[in-house]
Parts: structure tokens; C-alpha cells; sequence
């Protein structure tokens, strides 16, 4: 893994996460939102978004795998050849946003469907993003038979 | 989710396109921040002037893994950062650095500050090197004093800046 945190967790951090995406998305709009999510998930996740490129899943599921357990998420992640299927019942940062300031920002899952996006842009992924409820969604990335 | 220890690293990224539009945008996004951070400061100052600003960093020393020093004095707090985890990340980050990174602290921390009645004297040291020295004073004058004899003072709202009346 290219990033590998030990230590302790900084929650907080997530709240400003929420807070920095409405402020985008009321300040300069989605293609803002866009443009950074790209930088995000090709320009410093760039090792996953290589591997990817490559048509490899494995540096994403085990970057999923870490992160999740590491913040205390409770999820499943499945994955074969064709496709990495993470389903979260509850997600570390919506519940933490919620439990501070009450609810999460409008956009907020957007912005991690912006960022899977980005993920697969020009890759032979596509992804899905579902939102069961605020802290439970399924992001499934799948390889796109029709782009070989 | 973007985990929360890589955070700092899309920020960097939002940095860079803020500026790429103006400063203006840059500040203003800090300004943003700092009505988050001032919330989040608000049981601290509740307490006993320095020593809620000490137990207010020593919360985040933890949390974010800072390998720093902290120290009230009489007339002033000191922190002084040996290895900041928030610039490190960005110097190992692949993206490459915001050359400006470090100036977002004292842009959203200083605000709630200089609100609460406290004047913060920010001495980035080098913009390349996760190290820094902030002392932060009741006393507006002991501040400028102070920051006559610091490396590269950054003061982003000019709060220490003596004007001609």
C-alpha cells in the first residue's frame, strides 16, 4: 500500500471533509467538485488509480480493507477478477459527522460517488454508487466488458 | 469515504485550485474552516485561558499523532512542532506539495483565536521542513515584540501589524 496510517484516528478531520464539500458545491458547483475529485483519486491516489489503469483491483480493495477496519466501519468487501463489491451498514465517517453536527451535508454522498468515479475514469472499471441511508451505501466496481 | 488521515491530502489539492482562481478564494475557504474550527475549540476556552489552549493541543498532539512540545509560560503558550504529521503527509504525497500548505493553520486557527483574545505569533520556520513554532499571548504588544524575533513570521490577517494612527 502506497499510504499506510498507524496511530491514532482524527476524526474530526471528517466533519471538515462535510463542511469543504457543501462549501464547493454552494461556492463553485459540481464540475469544482470534480476537478478536485479528480486530482484526489488519479493524482495522489495515483498507485490505485495505476493499477486500476492496469486492470487491477487488488490496490483498491486492499486500501478499502485497511481504511475501513483502521476507522471502525462495519462493512463487507467481496472481490473476483471482474469485480470489488463494498458494502457498508455503517460508515466511520457519516456516523461521526451525524453523532457532531446531526446530519450529514447534502452532497456528502455524491462526493464519494465523484470520487469512485474518478477512479475509473479511463480505466476498464465502471462503478455504482447506492445509498441505503445515510451511514449504508454499496459502491460496486466492475470491470466493463463492453470498453475491452 | 475519504479516510481521515488523508484528509490533508485532498485539502492540498483544494488548495491548489483555490489559488489557481485568487487568493482571495484561498482565504476565504480558510475563513470557512476556521467557523468549523472555532466550534470545535469552543469547550477549551471555556477553561482556564493557556491552560485550555494546552489542553486543546494536547487533544490534537494525540489524535493526530504530533510529535510536539508544549509549555505555559507567564505570559505566554508555546508549541512548538518537532514533526508535523500534516506536512509530512504532504511531503510524501504524490501528488506533490502546495508550496503554500502550511499557511492554512494560523489561516483558520488564528481567526478563532484573535475572537477569544488571543494573539498568536506563527513561525513557519521553513514551508518544507514539518516544523514550527507558535506562541500565542494575551497581550497584543508582547506579541509584536515576539514577532519581531521569529524566523518567517506568517500573519495572515495582519493581526500583529502595528498601524500609523
Amino acid at each position: 500500500m502506497r499510504y499506510k496510517d498507524t496511530g491514532e484516528v482524527h476524526k474530526d478531520f471528517h466533519l471538515a471533509v462535510d463542511r469543504t464539500i457543501t462549501y464547493i458545491m454552494e461556492h463553485y458547483g459540481e464540475q469544482f467538485l470534480i476537478d478536485l475529485c479528480k486530482r484526489t483519486s488519479q493524482q495522489v491516489y495515483q498507485d490505485i488509480y495505476r493499477h486500476l489503469k492496469e486492470g487491477d483491483l487488488c490496490a483498491l480493495a486492499e486500501h478499502w480493507q485497511y481504511y475501513y477496519t483502521r476507522e471502525g466501519g462495519e462493512f463487507t468487501l467481496t472481490q473476483d477478477n471482474d469485480q470489488l463489491v463494498l458494502t457498508v451498514t455503517k460508515c466511520p465517517a457519516a456516523e461521526h459527522i451525524i453523532k457532531i453536527k446531526g446530519s450529514l451535508s447534502p452532497y456528502y454522498h455524491r462526493f464519494d460517488e465523484l470520487l469512485v468515479g474518478s477512479w475509473c475514469e479511463h480505466t476498464p472499471f465502471v462503478s455504482t454508487f447506492t445509498v441505503h441511508n445515510p451511514v449504508s451505501y454499496t459502491i460496486t466496481v466492475r470491470r466493463n466488458h463492453a470498453s475491452q | 469515504m475519504l479516510a481521515s488521515d488523508h484528509f490533508v491530502r485532498m485539502y492540498n489539492e483544494l488548495f491548489k485550485l483555490l489559488e489557481q482562481l485568487g487568493r482571495g478564494h484561498l482565504v476565504r475557504y480558510w475563513l470557512e474552516i476556521s467557523n468549523l474550527q472555532e466550534s470545535l475549540m469552543q469547550r477549551y476556552f471555556e477553561m482556564d485561558g493557556y491552560e485550555g489552549l494546552y489542553a486543546y493541543w494536547d487533544h490534537i498532539r494525540k489524535e493526530e499523532n504530533c510529535d510536539m512540545d508544549m509549555q505555559v509560560f507567564d505570559d505566554y503558550f508555546e508549541l512548538r512542532m518537532n514533526k508535523c504529521p500534516s506536512l509530512s503527509k504532504n511531503l510524501d504525497n504524490d501528488a506533490g506539495l502546495s508550496l503554500n500548505y502550511c499557511e492554512h493553520c494560523a489561516g483558520w486557527i488564528n481567526p478563532v483565536l484573535t475572537k477569544h483574545g488571543f494573539y498568536p505569533v506563527y513561525d513557519i520556520i521553513s514551508r518544507k521542513q514539518p516544523r514550527c513554532i507558535m506562541r500565542i499571548f494575551r497581550d497584543k504588544k508582547k506579541a509584536i515584540e515576539c514577532s519581531k524575533t521569529v524566523h518567517e513570521l506568517w500573519d495572515p490577517y495582519g493581526d500583529l501589524t502595528v498601524r500609523e494612527e
